[in-house]
């Protein structure tokens, strides 16, 4: 006999609720709704059972005799198990990050304490006229976010969807999937998005515009009500980080409407972790690529990521010379390498928590078949226990 | 020999590497496997069609790139997209033994300058790569 149920997919963070799983004998047989990438998470197969005792205890006994320990990743990672990962970094005083700093700069936190307005998909989906891509390739990353939220929807106030109501532009260094789907595609040569917000803000204040593309594009904006830029890290890399250009152009924009941002993060719950250090008083202090860099770390706590894909070869080899922990549903060339790898169940598949969408909403992430793989906050609270 | 050997090496060509999401090896490394599947998504680099002819490489060829980073062997594959002197990798430890870290901003650069040339044997296997050399 099969079961049907509706689960959330932990595959990126745009967080789809509307997943139809079909079970048979406590297996996963079909999954309905979602992309490529969610689908092949759903029907991940489980790992052979291991003895999880024997594995926390050596966990415990390699943070414990680590004279520099750090945690990192957590990206990957459910609000309850980030929420323990921070109180193991206070036991046992040492650092903690995730990748959104690496990858976006100080985005996120200007997000988070609303120094850049933002809104949420749902808002998207209702109001946006014009939804901007810069340095994002959501059709990649984040498969389902056009069709949910950001460009084909009916929307309560954009009820006739991409067609009339909606305008979507890729602005990109390469014409990337999302720029093929997108009506419109501005091309900027690396670097150069600064001059290209000066050349924006400068058309609509009426100075002529360098080409025909940039001035359709300054019309649309003139004619938005409400507008989104979804900012991925190649739009953080083209501004050098220059967060205040960022600002300004916000700004800029906020005097023709009203205008949002929100970042396209890669791991499904980066919000939460960034939300989660937030609500702890807690900042990132220094940075785990430059201490392992230097030397500065003996051991590795690392929670739902894989630095030795992530990382180019002259940080990740550091990894090889310390002691490394890693837990994580997956096998990767970070569990290659390994000194301990505590394999656990995937949130929304095996386990439960919750996580945040990129746009700072919380969703409930309920299992929907039973293992007995134990979650990341199941071994963390171990560890902490232990510790 | 050595001498004698570099003689005979396919010839050399700069090229930057862009490394950008790709649906299809991010959907296998979901899957959580070191899998055949996940290696041939990755040990790939995306080729401008006009740069492959003035290269002579071929769909499917393997190339090698390397800078001061290191070195690997990947499939040449060619790009439905024009993109002169680019060379498009997913992200992955392939293009993570080219990138470097840039210490002052604390970043990863997307873009890495490389050199490419045709041959030189095996694509480079992820367990190889997982290896201190
Ligand atoms: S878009 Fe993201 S959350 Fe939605 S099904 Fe695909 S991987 Fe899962």
């Amino acid at each position: 006999m099969s079961t049907q149920v509706t689960a959330t997919c932990p595959g990126c963070s745009c967080l789809c609720d509307d997943i139809e799983v079909v079970i048979e004998e406590s297996e996963i047989r079909e999954v309905g709704n979602a992309c490529r990438k969610g689908a092949s998470l759903f029907l991940n197969p489980d790992h052979p059972a291991y003895d999880l005792d024997a594995a926390i205890d050596e966990a415990i006994e390699i943070l414990k005799n680590a004279k520099s320990p750090a945690i990192f990743g957590l990206d990957n990672t459910t609000i309850e198990a980030q929420r323990i990962a921070i109180k193991i970094s206070e036991k046992l005083g040492c650092m903690i990050e995730d990748y959104s700093s690496i990858r976006y700069g100080d985005l996120l936190n200007f997000v988070v304490s609303s120094r850049i307005k933002t809104c949420t998909l749902d808002d998207v989906r209702d109001r946006a006229d014009i939804s901007i891509f810069w340095g994002s390739d959501a059709m990649s990353s984040q498969p389902r976010h056009l069709s949910r939220f950001s460009y084909f929807p009916r929307g309560e106030h954009k009820q006739k969807g991409w067609e009339f109501d909606r305008y979507a532009i890729s602005i990109d260094i390469y014409r990337s999937p999302t720029a093929k789907v997108c009506r419109e595609f501005l091309k900027v040569s690396p670097g150069q998005d600064p001059a290209l917000m000066d050349e924006i803000l400068g058309i609509l204040s009426g100075k002529p515009p360098g080409s025909k593309e940039l001035l359709k594009f300054s019309n649309e904006i003139k004619k938005a009500d409400f507008g989104v830029i979804f900012a991925g890290s190649g739009l953080i890399h083209g501004l050098n980080r220059d967060m205040d250009k960022l600002i300004w152009f916000m700004e800029g924009l906020n005097e023709y409407g009203e205008f949002y941002l929100i970042p396209m993060v890669k791991g499904y719950n980066m919000r939460g972790f960034v939300e989660m250090m937030k609500r702890a008083q807690r900042q990132i202090e220094g940075s785990f690529l430059r201490a392992l860099l230097d030397g500065g770390i003996d051991a590795a706590l690392i929670v739902g990521a894989d630095p030795m894909s992530d990382l180019p070869y002259s940080l990740s080899k550091k990894l090889l010379d310390i002691q490394t922990i890693v837990i994580d549903p997956r096998d990767t060339p970070t569990t290659e390498i390994a000194d301990l790898v505590i394999h656990t169940g995937i949130a929304g598949v095996d386990n439960g928590g919750s996580a945040m969408r990129m746009d700072g909403v919380e969703f409930e992430l309920v299992p929907c078949i039973k293992r007995d793989t134990p979650s990341d906050e199941a071994v963390l609270t171990r560890i902490l226990e232990g510790l | 020999m050595a001498g004698i050997s570099r003689l005979i090496q396919a010839p050399e060509y700069e090229i930057k590497i862009l490394i950008i999401s790709d649906i299809f090896q991010s959907a296998e490394s979901c899957r959580g496997r070191i899998s055949r599947e996940y290696q041939d998504l990755s040990a790939v680099v995306y080729l401008d069609k006009e740069d492959m002819k003035a290269w002579s490489i071929k769909d499917g060829m393997n190339v090698t790139l390397f800078n001061e980073n290191g070195k690997i062997v990947v499939t040449g594959r060619s790009s439905k997209e024009e993109h002169r002197g680019i060379g498009l990798m997913p992200p992955s430890i392939y293009s993570m033994r080219l990138a470097s870290f840039d210490e002052t901003s604390g970043a990863i650069p997307l873009m890495v300058d490389a050199r490419i040339r045709r041959g030189d044997g095996e694509v480079t296997g992820i367990r190889e790569l997982c290896k201190k050399i």
